[in-house]
């Protein structure tokens, strides 16, 4: 099972790589990285369908915001599931990932104990 | 596409066509004078009449008699008092009860302007009067049966002030009177005696007038008389011995014209006609304007004026009781008339003409029994107007015209639409004036298509073929026929649009061949075949097909296509391009992607002119692929533009939104024309414009066909005269009064001469022009104060306040309404006199008190040496006196010398010290000081006393308490002066005080320091010898104490002038500070988020590892439980990659600690100021993080946005010395306007389709660097755009902005010796430019 993350801040690569290191090593995920929005559409498209099934994504990135990416993956992947992150946690932007139709709104820093939970619950599925 | 169909229809006037056609065909067809039908050889023009009445401030409506005066002023005799207007506003003279300097009688008929500017004035019945127009008083001048040598009656008709400054007055039953100049109130009678010729004609004269020569006329109701005024003998002409007398009789005469270069001919306004006389041979001539019946005159013959055209001199103008105005050619010896027509809102307003009057502007002026005045400008009028006329089925057909084309057959086609009825065209014969109408008829398939007829195009193979396209197809019209034929595409979907026809255009390769440009797209339809072919347009990015609303070809046969999605190029060769199209982003392309219509000059081979739906007027250069714009900005009356065409002079003509505009490419100047022109209407339309092959020029609107040749319309070429019209201090009128500034009018006044109290004035002025006054335009100049002229506008008056003591000279210029300027204009000098001690005099004054009161001690002295004495020694006495002499010289010098000294310094210290000098010289002044008052403290503060040449300690004397002589001598107001101290004391003082510093001495003087009536303090010289001072050495001190007091008060208020100053400093200083402050406010959340990312990662690495280390730990254990047995390399494998994992987190730790320590250093600096010194720094990386920063700032505070951030940065830009602490507030605040720019358009934006973008942009150029910070938001309106810059000036409501941010950043650029500049546009991006070298 294919998870996307797309954040410009390259160390959360990292972060997500040693966080989830035990769930890879198992095999029971995998994990992908894009550093914008463009890259990770283009991620997508690359292979059709995509086998990302989830993607998360911050919002405040240059160029393509997450709202943005978020709106363009809804429209031409419905079936993948995007949940949100950001360092504001105000309702207008709560209120608009969701209308979007996000899974979910995470506020930074993330709290990897609910986002563990939030992908248990998916592989559970 | 359409333009919405807005225009009110109620108010729309139909004029007689019949009237419309005169000029529309001589003007446009240029017809021979041979032609046979004389209606069309009249050359007159249709006429537009403004009004004026009682709405416009006149007292009375019925306008006996006008004249102009010398400065210009239009003067109005009415039943209701004299009148005098200057183009916007009348000022009424009339009989007041009980004002014995009011006029007699508020009936006035006539006016006549004396030499020195009083206007006569005469009474229906009582008597002659003379207003001075200085005073507003009337003089008056009466009939007396006991003096032969008054007024021969009180019923004045007419007043005439000749050439040798003799007053003539005709009366309406006693004949003329003539009073000499220089024999006030002394009148010489001339009387009718019916059969003796050498006596006037009548006992009732009209109007008196003076030829070349000298001579009088004067007009009556039976016939007019010619006076020598050498001999008083009369001639009688047009005399009739049977004459009824009456209006209308052939032999009344009201009026007359002497034209200069014909002496021996008078042109008459008589009862019965305009008759021409040749003096000479007392022949004359006969001219009516229509034929008499039955032995009655006809009314439109009773004349009572006639004028010369100001123009024409083969025209005259004339009015009459029943005639309305008319206008006669002498050539042609026809007249036109000119009368009241209630469909016409701009005919005249009544057909009862009593006066006519041309002004030297050239504009006539009629005044009219009931309604007042009307004005109109035959010169001026030239633009012509076809109308329907629905009583009249021959006029061309009602409604909206939303199409218009001259053909090569002299035929003017009209498409209107009256909506639910349908639509029309008319088919309209330049040369003859015949209509044809043409409709839809749904019985008969030979008739036009229906829908509006917008485009049209000739038949090359039939001259009665016409093309015309319309709304659902194409139509073939013949004329000859009056049949159509129509071509429709099939409707199906591939044609959308197709049958929609807004262009055609023969094709430049072969006329057969038409260009059809419709909603579906471009077709060719060739005429032959009768058959289209699709061309296939599109913008390189999709496969829409744009409207074609405009098409055009260039001298080199290339075809240009005006869509709705830009401006498209197709080649002879059949390429096609997108030649340009709006971008919000790029000034260098057109401004508007609707372009309504085109014109390509021949002058300038590549360039395209475009109209614009909503951007004015572009000018495309093809050979640059850029575009220019022209807006209302630039003089463009609105920035709708419907048509455009070249006139044959190489101008471009365009109808608008609001009138008609010309546009000269060479001087890329505008000229408007509006109502006031003499349109009938403002809002053009759409589709509607054609040139004639003569030059005639068409646009059609919702209320007919506006036509006109652009040569022919007229400037007004006479420059305006101005006057001064009011002269106000403090806001009020200053009246005219011998103790006034002004002893004279305003017109006589050289100079106004003030003190330097009387320092705010204003100045009233009018440009006594009356064509289109409201247009009249002016500058003026305060020489002296302003550097240069200040264009007024229309506005007239000038305000200064606060003049310093000067001369000056204001100046006024003017333009009349069609720019033409009085260069020379008018002006009058000013003078503000300064105080008097700051006089020349004054100090020449103080200088010679001095010198007298020295002069009279020396007599004095001189009186007291005894007669014996000088007696015995004449020599001793000569040396005395030279030494006198000498000595009243010398001090002379020396107090004039201090004077100069110490006025001209501004420390009360250095002053004192000076005089202290200088007195000693003069005098003993063993002890000297200078008390200055404070008022705060109640205290004579002696801050500098010199005592033997020592300087002693600042001290005080209390002015509650009367125990010093200083104090006596300043509450007094009143010299002490003391020989002997011990024993003359007692005068001043009670009780006997030590002195607080010093010693005591025997001589005091003190002397009060008086300045403009204030005691500001003493001055004492103190000796301890007693009889040390005379009264000559108290006049001395006396006159240094009067410079003293100058000079110290001069000192005290430069002192707290500087105070002021100081505390202004402060506080501006406060204010950079708290500004300073509040953008680090508004940066503390960006700063709070731009540390939480990286302290995020410290804590989720240092989370990590400590889980990590755990692991470390376990996998320990598990080792631990081999034992001695080998440890499989796995585990241990798998403990050093752990480590390994611990070692990279721990530097990732260490790498965003650093990252968050950075950031917390730059706001520090940011804060605090930093060195203030220029040191090289990384420009792009200073601009990206303090862009981040605002962006985060913004993003936590109130009301965050999300914008678009884009960075285009130059990476050839390295390093640049900076003061970067000064530097990375130019980012955040320029950030943070834009957001907030962005924020307001945002929250606008219903579509929901904005998106803010902020692009950051730097550029290495040849000679600098740009920096460019461009937001997409509403732009910055024009009127505030000037403003921005200046400090406190804020667009930002409350608390929340300073108003310094901008200002700041500006003086921040320029300390780094570069520039801001700001460019913007409405709705469309605001871009702020910092320009480093």
């Amino acid at each position: 099972m294919k998870f996307l993350v797309v954040d410009d801040e390259r160390d959360v690569e990292m972060l997500f790589r040693q966080k989830f290191r035990k769930e890879v090593r198992k095999g029971l995920l995998e994990l992908e990285f894009a550093f914008s929005g463009n890259e990770a559409l283009e991620l997508l498209h690359n292979k059709q369908p995509p086998d990302v099934v989830y993607i998360f994504s911050d919002i405040n990135m240059p160029g393509m915001t997450g709202f943005e990416l978020l709106e363009a993956v809804k429209e031409q992947f419905p079936q993948i599931n995007v949940s949100m992150i950001s360092a504001y946690g105000d309702t207008e932007n709560y209120d608009r990932a969701i209308n979007s139709g996000a899974k979910e709104f995470f506020t930074k820093p993330i709290d990897f104990d609910s986002l563990k939970q939030e992908l248990r619950q998916m592989l559970d599925e | 596409m359409k333009k919405p169909i807005t225009i009110t229809l109620q108010k729309i006037c139909f004029l007689q066509l019949a009237l419309l056609l005169l000029p529309a065909i001589s003007a446009f067809a240029q017809i021979e004078k041979e032609a046979k039908t004389t209606i069309l050889k009249s050359e007159a023009p249709t006429l537009r009449f403004e009004h004026l009445g009682a709405n416009e401030g006149m007292a009375q409506a019925s306008a006996n008699s006008m004249m102009q005066d010398s400065q210009g002023y239009l003067w109005i005799a009415t039943q209701g008092g004299l009148h005098r207007y200057d183009g916007h506003e009348f000022k009424v003279f009339a009989a007041t009860p009980f004002d014995t300097t009011s006029l007699s009688e508020s009936w006035v008929w006539g006016m006549s302007e004396a030499k020195n500017g009083d206007i006569w004035v005469t009474t229906e019945g009582a008597g002659l009067n003379r207003l001075d127009q200085a005073t507003g008083q009337f003089k008056k001048y009466f009939f007396n049966p006991e003096d032969s040598t008054s007024l021969s009656s009180n019923r004045t008709s007419i007043p005439f002030e000749d050439s040798r400054g003799d007053l003539w007055v005709g009366t309406f039953d006693n004949g003329l009177n003539r009073m000499k100049a220089g024999e006030d109130g002394k009148f010489i009678r001339f009387v009718h005696v019916h059969d003796d010729s050498t006596t006037l004609s009548s006992q009732s004269i009209f109007f008196i007038d003076e030829d070349a020569e000298g001579n009088i006329w004067a007009g009556s109701n039976n016939g007019v008389n010619r006076i020598d005024p050498k001999t008083n003998k009369v001639t009688r002409f047009l005399f009739d011995e049977d004459g009824s007398k009456f209006y209308g009789s052939s032999n009344f005469v009201p009026d007359q014209y002497l034209p200069k270069d014909q002496p021996d001919i008078v042109w008459l306004a008589t009862g019965d006609g305009l008759v021409r006389l040749t003096i000479k041979t007392g022949s004359y001539e006969r001219f009516q304007i229509a034929p008499n019946e039955n032995n009655t005159v006809n009314p439109l013959n009773d004349l009572l004026k006639v004028v010369p055209d100001p123009n024409n001199l083969n025209v005259l103008w004339v009015g009459g009781r029943g005639t309305g105005v008319a206008r006669f050619d002498i050539q042609a010896e026809t007249f036109t008339t000119y009368r009241h027509n209630s469909k016409d809102p701009n005919s005249l307003s009544e057909n009862i003409v009593q006066s006519l009057f041309a002004d030297r502007s050239g504009t006539i002026w009629v005044g009219t029994s009931t309604e007042g005045l009307d004005a109109f400008n035959p010169g001026a009028v030239n633009f012509t107007h076809l109308s329907n006329d629905p009583d009249n089925d021959e006029s061309m057909a009602p409604g909206i015209v939303w199409g218009l084309y001259e053909d090569k057959n002299d035929v003017l086609w009209i498409a209107t639409d009256v909506g639910s009825a349908g639509t029309y065209l008319t088919q309209f014969d330049i040369i003859t004036g015949e209509t044809t109408r043409y409709k839809f008829n749904p019985d008969d398939s030979t008739t036009l298509l229906p829908g509006n007829y917008q485009t049209f195009a000739d038949d090359a193979d039939n001259k009665s073929g016409i093309w015309v396209g319309g709304s659902v197809g194409l139509n073939y019209l013949n004329r000859s026929t009056g049949k159509s034929i129509y071509y429709q595409h099939p409707f199906l979907e591939e044609n959308w649009g197709r049958n929609n026809i807004f262009a055609l255009l023969p094709t430049a390769a072969d006329e057969r061949i038409l260009w059809v440009g419709s909603i579906g797209g471009l077709d060719r339809f060739n005429t032959r075949t009768r058959t289209f072919e699709h061309v296939f347009i599109t913008a390189d990015t999709s496969d829409q097909e744009p409207i074609i609303l405009s098409l055009v070809q260039d001298s080199e046969h290339t075809l240009w296509a005006g869509t709705n999605g830009g401006l498209f190029r197709i080649d002879p060769k059949g390429e096609i391009t997108l030649a340009s199209a709006y971008n919000p982003r790029d000034t260098t392309a057109i401004n508007d992607d609707k372009i309504q219509a085109m014109v390509a000059r021949p002058e300038e081979p590549g360039v395209i002119w475009l109209a614009m739906h909503s951007g004015g007027l572009n000018r495309y250069d093809s050979n640059t692929g850029k575009a220019l714009h022209y807006t209302t900005k630039d003089g463009l009356p609105s920035n709708t533009v419907y048509g455009l065409l070249e006139d044959n002079s190489g101008t471009l003509w365009m109808s608008t939104n609001n009138g008609i505009s010309n546009f000269d490419p060479a001087t890329k100047t505008f000229r408007n024309y509006g109502l006031d022109d003499g349109l009938m209407a403002l809002e053009y339309n759409q589709s509607a414009f054609s040139k004639g092959k003569n030059g005639v020029l068409y646009f059609g609107s919702g209320k007919g066909v506006t036509a006109f040749v652009p040569e022919q319309l007229h400037t007004n070429e006479v420059p305006p005269q101005i006057a001064l019209s009011d002269f106000k201090l403090f806001n009020q009128s200053v009246p005219i009064a011998p103790d006034s500034p002004l002893t004279k009018p305003l017109n006589k006044t050289k100079k106004i001469k003030l003190n330097y109290t009387q320092n705010e004035v204003a100045f009233n002025f009018v440009a006594l022009h009356f064509a289109n006054a409201d247009k009249n335009t002016y500058a003026y100049q305060l020489v002296g104060f302003d550097k240069d002229w200040i264009n007024a506008g229309t506005q007239r008056s000038a305000t200064y306040t606060n003049l310093p003591p000067n001369d000056y000279t204001f100046r006024v210029k003017a333009a009349n309404a069609d720019g033409v300027w009085n260069e020379q204009g008018i002006s009058i000098q000013l003078s503000i006199l300064p105080p008097w001690y700051q006089t020349w005099w004054a100090y020449a004054f103080f200088l010679c008190v001095i010198g007298l009161a020295v002069f009279g001690i020396d007599r004095a002295q001189r009186y007291r040496l005894s007669k014996k004495e000088r007696e015995r020694s004449s020599l001793r006495e000569a040396e005395l006196r030279a030494e006198a002499e000498n000595k009243r010289r010398a001090d002379t010098e020396q107090l004039s010398q201090i004077g100069q000294a110490i006025t001209s310094t501004l420390s009360v210290e250095k002053i004192i010290e000076t005089v202290y000098e200088n007195v000693n010289a003069l005098m003993d002044a063993s002890i000297f000081g200078v008390g200055i008052y404070n008022k705060e403290k109640n205290l004579l503060e002696f801050p500098a006393t010199k005592e033997k040449g020592k300087m002693l300690p600042p001290y005080v004397n209390r002015v509650d308490k009367d125990d010093r002589l200083s104090v006596w001598c300043f509450k007094n107001k009143e010299d002490v002066i003391i020989s002997d101290y011990q024993i003359e004391h007692t005068k001043y003082l009670k009780s006997y005080k030590p002195p607080i510093e010093g010693e005591d001495s025997a001589s005091v003087l003190y002397l009060p320091l008086i300045q403009q009536n204030r005691v500001i303090g003493v001055i004492t010289t103190q000796s301890f010898n007693k009889n040390a001072y005379t009264e000559y050495h108290v006049n001395l001190l006396r006159n240094l104490a009067t410079y003293a007091a100058i000079a110290i008060d001069n000192a005290s208020a430069y002192r707290r002038l500087n105070a002021t100053l100081s505390e202004l400093q402060d506080m501006q200083q406060q204010l950079v500070q708290q500004e300073k402050l509040a953008s680090l406010g508004q940066l503390t959340a960006g700063i709070a988020h731009e540390i939480k990312n990286p302290l995020n990662f410290v804590n989720n690495f240092s989370e990590l590892s400590v889980e990590m280390i755990d692991e470390v730990r376990t996998e320990i254990e598990s080792i631990k439980a081999y034992g001695d047995a080998p440890v499989p390399s796995k585990a241990l494998d798998e403990i050093s990659e752990l480590l390994d994992d611990i070692d990279t987190n721990l530097k990732k730790i260490h790498e965003h600690g650093s990252r968050a320590d950075s950031i917390v250093k730059s706001m520090l600096q940011h804060s605090r100021g930093g060195s203030g010194k220029k040191s090289p720094t990384d420009l792009n990386g200073l601009i990206k993080e303090f862009v981040h920063l605002s962006f985060h700032g913004m993003r936590a505070g109130k009301n965050p946005i999300n914008v678009d951030l884009q960075f285009d940065l130059d990476e050839r830009i390295k390093v640049v010395p900076l003061i970067a602490e000064d530097f990375s507030r130019i980012i955040v605040n320029l950030c943070n306007n834009a957001f907030d720019a962005m924020r307001e358009k945002l929250v606008a934006d219903d579509s929901g389709k904005y998106k803010p973008i902020l692009t950051i942009r730097t550029q290495q150029k040849d000679d600098g660097i740009t920096v460019d910070i461009e937001d997409n938001g509403p732009g910055i309106p024009q009127k505030i755009k000037s403003k921005i810059m200046q400090p406190f000036f804020t667009t930002k409501k409350g608390t929340e902005g300073t108003g310094l941010g901008l200002s700041i950043t500006n003086d921040i650029i320029k300390a780094h010796g570069g520039t801001l500049e700001i460019e913007t546009k409405d709705q469309q991006f605001t871009r702020f430019r910092v320009y480093l070298t």
